[in-house]
């Protein structure tokens, strides 16, 4: 083969590769950004931005007037848009919060507006911990859930310190007291909106979070063991990603949509006032 | 006609090989029903212990078939890269089951890193059409500052039992001493008042206020606590301003690392001057 022949075959291998079909990664439709973002606030201290659960409910709370009925009812419509973690059910079977028939969905938020606002103005009832744990074992055993679907006073506690870590202007109101006395305990009660939402939080980590899926009784000795491990003081960011199947989800689901699917809409409806009823609302 | 042929032969060779080396990825079985499944998108904040998981929306999810497991594959292997949207929760039509998947994070958030991790494999099981539920959580392991997601934190962080003297700032932004200096009070997860002091001084810009270390933090137990920041008000009560997480650990903290000796001095004084010679009797 002469030179000029050898040639060409150099230059026709790459052009022939370029022709080649690939299979290369589908480029995300959203390019990473810089690491450095700004937070809800602004920057903070080490640029790593900070999400904040619930934040809408957050941030509508702190839109609440005295007397404006609408931002009551924006907050209402939040708190019951705001995801929980069983959202899997609206979307598969047409069950949840964001799907009650909207006279129904009326009725139920105009009553949560009024008791919200009469209670701020010192006239209402309170909910208390106590009514959510009733109202929570009242509906595992109305659907026939397991025992892990139980919950506890020390269970509704620990979810609503979580709130108050993540929505303190909301659920930190009345909780946290400035005359109280070194070791007592945030008070018991709170305000109709704050029950629901830690209501629907407790209800949706009783469908998803396996830490969460427990008898209370298993659920206080793994508080007390989890509380007495070490934590590290490592100073470096170290972000993790794990995907899993939670098959108490599946069966949690299997038996609230049998359940649920096989009410009429007068059973339903009853359903739900007995529920504000047992919170006072 | 001979060279027209040698050059064609040239070409076809060329391609040929160039493609010889081309990744075009695994090859897709044949497309079937049966397939489907969801996927949830959480975030986790581990950097004060096992964090409580949250629904976490709007978070782009890429995933990539990698191979089928079982006599029992159905739907559909094709990528997809989809939304989980405001239910944070992401449906794959027909998605393959029996089959293993890569799920790729791609959002930014809750924290940016979770976008530069690599894909975690997951087995997708065969079940009812849409009964798989996929649960994918990001976590934040560690940060040299634990900052809360409400963008307030306090320091030092860890707080140590053994540091009975000194200050703890909270950090973050409203902080004023108009009606008077601001309120610390700390909380165990259960919701009880453990110590609870009053600011010695406020950030004239108001990004931070800092009071004294609680006198009774040698006896506290280790562990993560919630403390809330409340300014004075004009009626002589106060006002919640904010929550931040507070991780206290036992004992005194680690000394610090010796200063690195001054450029141009060597191993000074830290070497060991070598007064034989080697391999000398």
């Amino acid at each position: 083969m002469s030179p000029k022949k050898i040639l060409l075959l150099l230059y026709l291998v790459p052009i022939a590769a370029a022709l080649c079909v690939v299979s290369v990664p589908a480029l995300p439709q959203t390019m990473p950004m810089s690491q450095h973002l700004q937070g809800p606030r602004g920057p903070n201290s080490n640029n790593i931005p900070r999400f904040r659960a619930h934040q809408a409910v957050e941030e509508k709370a702190h839109l609440l007037q005295d007397n404006n009925q609408d931002t009551y009812r924006a907050l209402a419509d939040e708190i019951f848009r705001s995801p929980r973690g069983f959202e899997v059910l609206a979307i598969a079977h047409g069950i949840g919060p964001t799907k009650i028939p909207a006279p129904i969905d009326n009725v139920i938020k105009d009553r949560l507006v009024y008791a919200e606002m009469q209670y701020r103005q010192g006239t209402g009832k309170a909910v208390t911990e106590q009514n959510i744990v009733d109202l929570t074992n009242m509906l595992v055993q109305r659907f026939g859930l397991p025992d892990y679907a139980r919950t506890s006073p020390s269970q509704v506690r620990f979810m609503r310190m979580f709130l108050i870590s993540v929505n303190p202007s909301f659920m930190g109101k009345g909780a946290v007291r400035p005359n109280m006395q070194v070791g007592e305990s945030i008070s018991q009660e709170m305000s109709p909106l704050q029950a629901v939402h830690l209501l629907f939080e407790v209800l949706g980590h009783k469908f998803f979070d396996p830490n969460f899926q427990m008898t209370p009784e298993t659920w206080d000795i793994e508080q007390a063991a989890r509380s007495n491990q070490t934590t590290s003081s490592n100073t470096k960011t170290m972000h993790s990603v794990t995907a899993s199947i939670n098959p108490k989800s599946n069966e949690i689901r299997s038996l609230l949509v049998g359940h649920i699917h096989s009410m009429s809409p007068v059973e339903a409806y009853s359903l739900a006032n007995q529920a504000l009823e047992s919170l006072g609302i | 006609m001979k060279m027209k042929s040698i050059a064609v032969l040239s070409i076809f060779l060329s391609i040929l090989l160039a493609c010889s080396s081309c990744d075009t990825g695994p090859t897709l079985p044949p497309t079937t029903s049966g397939g489907g499944f969801f996927v949830q998108t959480f975030g986790q904040d581990n950097t004060v212990g096992v964090g409580v998981p949250f629904a976490a929306p709007f978070i782009q999810i890429h995933g990539d078939w990698v191979s089928d497991s079982g006599v029992c594959p159905a739907g559909n292997a094709a990528s997809w890269t989809l939304n989980s949207g405001p239910e944070s929760t992401i449906m794959v039509t027909n998605g393959r089951v029996c089959a293993y998947w890569n799920l790729l994070w791609q959002t930014p958030a809750p924290w940016a890193g979770c976008a530069t991790l690599p894909p975690d494999k997951i087995y997708v099981p065969f079940n009812v059409q849409y009964m798989d539920l996929i649960q994918i959580t990001c976590i934040l392991q560690q940060v040299p500052v634990i900052e809360s997601a409400t963008g307030f934190s306090f320091t030092p962080t860890p707080t140590y039992t053994g540091v009975t003297t000194g200050t703890i700032t909270a950090v973050g932004h409203g902080f004023t001493s108009t009606y008077g200096m601001p309120l610390f009070q700390y909380f165990d997860t259960n919701g009880n008042l453990v110590a609870q002091t009053t600011a010695t001084s406020v950030a004239p810009d108001g990004s931070s206020a800092s009071g004294p270390v609680p006198s009774n933090i040698g006896s506290v137990p280790a562990g993560i606590y919630l403390g809330s920041i409340s300014n004075a008000n004009a009626s002589g009560g106060y006002n919640l301003l904010s929550t931040a997480t507070l991780n206290v650990v036992a004992g005194n903290p680690p000394p610090p690392p010796p200063p690195p000796p001054p450029p141009g001095t060597g191993c000074k004084p830290a070497c060991t001057q070598v007064t034989q010679p080697i391999g000398v009797q």
